[in-house]
């Protein structure tokens, strides 16, 4: 009885190496397919969003301001004068 | 802050708040007043700021930004080494020489607080625009003030320069070597400074005047302007500024002659 049993467990165990083998490989096959296939996955290390530069340098570009500026109408009310 | 300030357009309260704006932006950032914010920080070292005073540095940076540097707030110690160590009104001619040159030099806000390790500030190159713009602000109606020559407008103000007279909505200021300079050992000295050298700039222009959307806009690109010399005008054209210039010729940018012709 117990000659017919060990060869019975060995099986077992080779068995369960091969499912528990076998289902890590497709685990780690289908993660790597993900990775490359799947739209929301990231392919690459993430990096910060920013601004393209034309945009940056139109932005700091305006920020010094203009006013309006026309022909005097009238005599002058105010002088200026260096600071 | 040793100039004159003219309102007009301001009912009696509007007036008693405008001339306690300036006494307050006077009491915190006058490099003469050794009790202010701005003195105490400097001879500390740094230090916790006001609120007044952290919006005011921040415009300070700001305008360095906007000038790549040319407008930069670090050139206290700089100012005072060319002689610039006292009111105007008590004299700065001297027969000693100018003391050695101090350029522009980093120093470090984190949040409240400021970092100097040595650097001594000098935020007058916006505190003015800036007061001129928020007391402008506090008009009742139409009607301008105007500090030393620096004028913010509620509404359109005729405005007379030298041999012209334009009308301008928003800001117009004038910045120059012609009014602020004394002597030390007989040579000139003025209040602009490089802040490459940390020496009173050499320019071809006397005087250049701005028109901006504000007071501030228009005095920050006025001291630009007039620092970058012969590109000064150029530059305010790429930027869409009108600019006057008065050196041994007037010259005006091409923006200020499509907008007055």
């Amino acid at each position: 009885m117990a000659t017919r049993l060990e060869p019975a467990r060995r099986r077992a165990r080779l068995a369960q190496l091969t499912i528990a083998g076998g289902a890590a490989a497709l685990f780690a096959t289908s993660m790597a397919l993900a990775r490359v296939h799947f739209a929301g996955h990231h392919k690459q290390g993430a990096t910060p969003l920013a601004p393209p530069g034309p945009l940056l340098e139109v932005v700091r570009h305006d920020q010094l301001q203009a006013g309006l500026l026309a022909p005097a109408e009238a005599a002058p009310g105010i002088v200026s004068a260096p600071s | 802050m040793g100039c004159e300030v003219i309102v007009t357009g301001a009912s009696p309260a509007a007036l008693g708040r405008i001339r306690a704006l300036f006494e307050r932006y006077d009491a915190t950032f006058s490099r003469f007043r050794p009790a202010s914010e701005l003195n105490r920080l400097n001879a500390a070292g740094g230090g916790r700021m006001s609120p007044l005073f952290a919006e005011v540095l921040d415009t300070a940076l700001w305008a360095r930004g906007e000038t790549c540097g040319l407008v930069d707030p670090s050139l206290g110690a700089s100012l005072a080494a060319a002689g610039y160590d006292a009111d105007f009104a008590a004299g700065l001619d001297r027969e000693e020489p100018a003391r050695e040159a101090v350029p522009a030099r980093a120093f470090a806000r984190v949040g409240p607080v400021l970092v100097l390790r040595g650097v001594q500030l000098d935020l007058n190159g916006v505190v003015k625009g800036l007061a001129v713009d928020r007391a402008a602000a506090l008009l009742d109606g139409e009607g301008f003030v105007a500090a030393g020559g620096d004028i913010a407008t509620r509404g359109p103000v005729d405005v007379a320069l030298s041999g012209e007279a334009v009308r301008v909505t928003g800001g117009l200021a004038t910045s120059g070597t012609t009014r602020r300079r004394w002597l030390r050992a007989g040579v000139e000295q003025h209040h602009l400074i490089d802040p490459t050298t940390g020496v009173p700039a050499r320019s071809p222009w006397r005087e250049v005047t701005v028109c901006g959307a504000t007071c501030l806009d228009a005095d920050v690109a006025a001291k630009a302007a007039l620092l970058l010399g012969d590109d000064g005008p150029g530059w305010l054209d790429s930027r869409g500024l009108p600019g006057r210039f008065v050196g041994d010729r007037v010259v005006a940018n091409a923006t200020w002659d499509a907008a007055c012709t």
